[in-house]
């Protein structure tokens, strides 16, 4: 899988599910997502399933704080270590 | 047991009790009920010294901690009253809160007691201010609950009769401290000799990591909110923790969809669960305890069950006349102990939701219920504009009011709808002129603007706002929608 098909399927769930409606060049990659508000803590928790198994990855739950959900940028990191790992 | 008191029972515990555990902070320090007494003592010597009196307010914007409990005991020891806030809410919300009940002193992070004075012990009475909580009100200020002691102590009462817990129980304190689960949370403990253990935020919210923080503490009282029970039933692999010293589990503030209670059902089927009903101004009111087996054709979720002995619940018609008929729907009301006199700042007699039926004063709950073949209360929903997400209870229009504070908004209109047994919240929009509202940008505004349990999910800018031939916002055109 290639960098830009994991950042599509990460931009996409968050287009779709968190904030539907926006305008897809709205959402920046760099954007902070979890310390502004725009995903809560059940929005991670649903994105999390998601990513494991869109990604067929295993996502233990000290992973998901601020660090590795940031932004789309820190997610898309995240998840090729974790693909490469 | 005192019924009379919050806090006499906790003051006695304070000697019986001195080298046993009372709390174990989110970082898993502890604090004996020896060390409480001398902290409480040492807030309520700060208070003093800084103008506190018998029958004043004290808020208390802090975070979950040793020193936050200390704090509301320092404050009932010179006979004033706390009031919690969200420490994390803005801080707009939490000034209005502490203006409304003109507090005496805020006691934030920065209140640290030295021990340096030495304050004079005050006897309560029953109908003195315990603590007053805040609660989502329509026309987008919150409003206050004044709870007395005796309000509280009746409550903590029927718990002790209830859960009947013993001086080794450890009870879990989940939920925030201004939100009226907590209530359960400390003061059943710190009346009995038991153990608050206080759940860290990023856990509390990760029911990945709430079983094994269940097992390391050793947690034998659960109280939560039945989403987050829910999703630890679902995501948390119950079955790989040792749970073995958990004995009753009790969930309260939102409708338990019957699945997930089922699975939870069977994946704990030694422990007690307890479904506890009760808006803040009634603490809880009714209780239902969920059968050892709960019977495979049923598809409607249990009963909120019968009147907890320490009060009188009813269901009435609109005329105010008692409904006996099996199935029929009708307004669930309260009264007795543990139900409030009035809201705060607010005459009794001119609340609508305090009702005199032959003499007696009942609080209407705003909730629908009707009698099962049992005799036991269902839920049929709500009457009015508010719903309840993760157990917070959410007055829609409290949300119109904080997305019309955006310069760019002329108007909103918010409503909920349910999805799978989630509640889903959407608000439509109708900007000011040309001005162009993003989703991203809206859901910026919510989070400065409100708690972050009030932000809605789905938003929609439209041109106009559909009405009604009286002029009113159309909500069921805009659920169509």
């Amino acid at each position: 899988m290639t960098t830009d098909d994991i950042r599509d399927k990460v931009r996409s769930f968050i287009l779709e599910e968190i904030l539907p409606g926006e305008q897809p060049e709205n959402l920046k990659d760099d954007m902070p997502l979890r310390t502004s508000g725009l995903i809560d803590s059940m929005g991670t928790i649903r994105m999390t399933g998601y990513l494991e198994s869109t990604f067929g990855i295993s996502i233990a739950a000290h992973e998901t704080g601020v660090e590795n959900f940031e932004t789309v940028d820190a997610i898309c990191t995240f998840i090729q270590g974790k693909l490469s790992g | 047991m005192d019924d009379s008191s919050l806090i006499a029972p906790v003051l006695v515990a304070f000697r019986e009790h001195a080298s046993r555990t009372a709390v174990i902070d989110r970082s898993g320090r502890t604090a004996t009920y020896g060390e409480l007494d001398r902290r409480s003592l040492e807030f309520a010597g700060l208070f003093a010294a800084n103008g506190v009196r018998a029958g004043d307010r004290v808020g208390v914007p802090m975070a979950k901690s040793i020193d936050t409990i200390a704090a509301f005991i320092g404050a009932m020891r010179l006979g004033a009253g706390f009031v919690p806030v969200d420490h994390s809410a803005p801080s707009v919300r939490n000034e209005h809160i502490f203006d409304d009940c003109s507090v005496a002193l805020r006691c934030d992070e920065s209140c640290q007691p030295d021990g340096s004075s030495d304050p004079d012990a005050v006897t309560v009475g029953p109908d003195d201010l315990a603590y007053i909580l805040y609660t989502s009100g329509s026309t987008g200020m919150p409003k206050g609950v004044p709870l007395t002691h005796r309000n509280a102590a009746s409550f903590v009462s029927w718990c002790v009769r209830t859960l009947r817990p013993e001086a080794d129980d450890v009870f879990s304190s989940h939920a925030s401290f201004h939100f009226d689960l907590s209530v359960l949370d400390l003061w059943v403990p710190l009346w009995t000799g038991g153990t608050i253990a206080l759940v860290p935020e990023d856990v509390g919210q990760d029911p990945r990591r709430l079983p094994g923080f269940i097992a390391e503490r050793g947690i034998t009282n659960w109280y939560s909110v039945p989403s987050i029970l829910g999703l630890m039933v679902e995501f948390g692999a119950l079955d790989q923790h040792d749970l073995g010293r958990l004995r009753t589990v009790c969930f309260a503030g939102e409708v338990f969809p019957l699945p997930p209670l089922r699975r939870l059902r069977e994946a704990l089927p030694d422990v007690r669960l307890l479904n506890l009903y009760g808006p803040t101004e009634t603490n809880v009111c009714t209780w239902y305890e969920v059968p050892e087996r709960i019977e495979s054709g049923r598809t409607d979720p249990m009963p909120i069950g019968s009147a907890c002995d320490h009060c009188t619940v009813g269901l009435f018609d609109d005329a105010n006349r008692p409904v006996v008929a099996r199935g029929e729907v009708a307004r669930i009301l309260a009264r007795g102990a543990p139900v409030m006199d009035g809201y705060w700042g607010r005459d009794p007699e001119e609340t609508p939701s305090l009702v005199m039926i032959d003499g007696e004063r009942w609080y209407d709950t705003g909730d629908l219920g009707a009698w099962d073949d049992a005799g036991m209360i269902l839920f049929r929903g709500r009457r009015d504009r508010m719903v309840k997400r993760h157990g917070y209870r959410i007055e829609l229009g409290e949300i119109e009011a904080g997305l019309d504070r955006h310069a760019d908004i002329q108007e909103a209109a918010v409503w909920a709808t349910e999805q799978a047994g989630r509640v889903v919240i959407h608000a439509a929009v109708v900007p000011q002129g040309d001005a162009e509202l993003g989703v991203i940008q809206l859901k910026l505004h919510c989070a400065s603007a409100l708690p972050a349990w009030m932000s809605p999910d789905r938003f929609q800018v439209l041109p106009v706002l559909p009405r009604t031939s009286t002029g009113k916002i159309d909500y069921v055109g805009l659920k169509a929608l």
